[in-house]
């Protein structure tokens, strides 16, 4: 007599292997879909989206799995100004050490809440690192040569849009906004040190976000199809329009942050200051970025954190532009 | 999603990462630099999905086959699949690069304007042909007017139909990935051309001709003309894109 109490029925195993049996039996066919000429353009961008940011969210999940192995709420409260307020901006020039693509700072930054950093402070980390770091900062620096005017606002835009989202989060935010899993850590199999738990929350990390990752690079697929940049050309001496549809599209291409600056540059029909825009809101909030952050807090979160961040990096380009490069 | 498929799949798209790493297919969607944070990525999610595995295994074999264990919404419970779209599209297709037809879809936009003192990156160029990207050739003709007037060049790109039944040489060129794209093209005109157009879209072509004077003559008309010399087919280069 066996006391092992047996599952009946099909498990996602089953499931998986009847998926790739069914792929390779159907591929002639889905050769023939996915090569079909306008299918073909979007199946190659989606590749190239998945492909050029999994090694960035491969990094911010060790960089996650590491806080959480590594760093204890007790030093990252020493760390950290008390006050949250004060905290806020330190949170944001503390982005500049994250060198990447915003896929890495979503897990990074739900890490940190996980460790009982204040969600004001994350969410103002997730903001700041994939736009005010050196990267992206020197990047747009070589897209437009002769308007180092453009990386200052640039800057001065984002680290603006981060510690606002940060300072409104603290004053009408609320905390039941955030999904309990991103406050969980997650339980390390049996046993194992630390380097386990870096392991099974790098695992765990990617898994997740590495499925949200693939709904942002369909969107974004789709819509680059859709949404051909010439069309653009239409926009030139708008001023106002032209704020407006740049910070719309650059939600929708959701290009890498540490690119977008040479796409800005290449729209050279427009004025400066919607161009500005587009660089300020596209590593603030894109299909990828909103899909990710579902993923992580919860999709009541992004419904709310996605539109205001919207709102406040428009804001804040339309601000830094006109202090630093004028109304051109 | 049971976590055994979980590593099933990360494993089968850190492998995925790693092939296309191996040779030349990742070329079709980023630039070549992109290539060792591939092989890294694709390093560590098979370690990942192996070290999973065995743990797993060593602990006890019923604990965890059954999902995460967590009380996620059914959404987030079932999102990892799509993980297997990537892997599907790469394994059994691998799309090609960007061609005409991304050409056709995208238009063609003016290039990055030129900076106050001089364009960087464009040295004088010497006498004789000269070999040279198509984006180049567009960059120089926009920005310099008139300094690539009758100049004998030689340029690579795939055939796109042009205006009128004509034919156009293309190229794309990436600042990071296949998804920030731009075109440039140059229209072939002279004798030869009109062989040229009955060539079906995406021949790769080596192109030696002239540049007819007066043409790109500024945002409003940025595509050069070249008067076509001589023309034959080549193989498609390793990276079909220019930087």
């Amino acid at each position: 007599m066996t006391t092992v109490v047996r599952r009946t029925g099909v498990t996602s195993l089953h499931v998986f292997c009847l998926v790739l049996v069914v792929a390779i039996l159907a591929r002639p066919w889905l050769e023939q879909v996915l090569l079909a000429p306008v299918v073909r353009t979007a199946a190659t961008v989606f590749v190239a989206v998945c492909v050029q940011a999994l090694p960035f969210l491969v990094l911010g999940v060790l960089l996650s799995g590491a806080i959480a192995a590594f760093v204890s709420p007790a030093v990252l409260r020493r760390v950290l100004p008390d006050r949250p307020g004060r905290a806020v901006p330190v949170a944001g020039v503390a982005g500049m050490a994250l060198p990447g693509c915003e896929c890495a700072s979503v897990p990074v930054a739900r890490r940190l809440i996980g460790q009982g950093v204040p969600d004001a402070v994350a969410l103002t980390f997730l903001l700041a690192a994939p736009a005010v770091n050196p990267v992206v900062l020197v990047a747009t620096a070589v897209a437009f040569p002769g308007e180092p005017g453009m990386v200052v606002a640039r800057g001065l835009g984002s680290l603006a849009t981060a510690c606002v989202m940060g300072w409104l989060w603290q004053r009408v935010g609320r905390a039941e906004w955030i999904a309990d899993r991103a406050r969980r850590a997650v339980e390390p199999a049996v046993g194992g040190g630390r380097w386990a738990v870096l392991a099974e929350t790098a695992r765990h990390d990617l898994v997740s976000a590495g499925g949200f990752l693939v709904v942002g690079a369909l969107v974004a697929a789709v819509l680059s199809v859709l949404v051909p940049p010439a069309w653009l050309d239409a926009l030139a001496g708008q001023l106002v329009l032209a704020v407006l549809v740049l910070a719309v599209l650059a939600v929708l291409l959701a290009l890498c942050s540490e690119a977008d600056a040479f796409v800005a540059a290449s729209l050279s029909v427009l004025p400066l200051l919607p161009r500005l825009v587009f660089l300020v809101v596209g590593p603030a909030v894109d299909v990828k970025l909103i899909a990710l952050q579902a993923g992580a807090f919860g999709r009541g979160f992004a419904a709310r954190f996605a539109p205001a961040t919207f709102v406040v990096a428009v804001l804040c380009a339309v601000g830094a532009g006109l202090l630093v490069i004028g109304a051109r | 999603m049971g976590r055994t498929t979980q590593h099933a799949l990360l494993f089968l798209l850190g492998a995925a990462l790693l092939r296309i790493a191996a040779d030349d297919t990742y070329l079709r969607y980023v630039r070549p630099g992109h290539r060792w944070l591939l092989i890294g990525a694709g390093a560590v999610m098979v370690v990942l999905a192996a070290v999973a595995v065995l743990r797993d295994v060593r602990s006890s074999p019923d604990a965890h086959g059954h999902g995460d264990g967590h009380a996620h919404g059914a959404v987030e419970r079932h999102v990892p699949w799509l993980l297997l779209a990537p892997v599907l599209v790469l394994a059994l297709v691998a799309p090609p690069a960007l061609g005409a037809d991304a050409v056709a879809q995208g238009g063609v936009s003016a290039p990055a304007s030129p900076p106050a003192g001089g364009v960087p990156g464009l040295e004088p160029l010497p006498d004789g042909p000269a070999t040279m990207s198509v984006a180049e050739l567009v960059k120089r003709a926009v920005w310099e007017r008139g300094s690539m007037d009758g100049r004998e060049v030689v340029l690579v790109g795939f055939t796109v139909p042009g205006e009128a039944g004509g034919v156009e040489l293309a190229r794309l060129s990436i600042f990071c990935c296949a998804a920030d794209a731009r075109v440039n093209v140059v229209e072939l005109t002279g004798a030869p051309a009109t062989a040229l157009a009955a060539l079906p879209p995406d021949t790769w072509l080596e192109v030696r001709g002239t540049v007819e004077p007066g043409s790109a003559a500024g945002r409003a008309d940025v595509v050069p003309t070249v008067v076509v010399g001589e023309a034959r087919a080549v193989p498609a280069p390793a990276d079909p894109y220019e930087f």
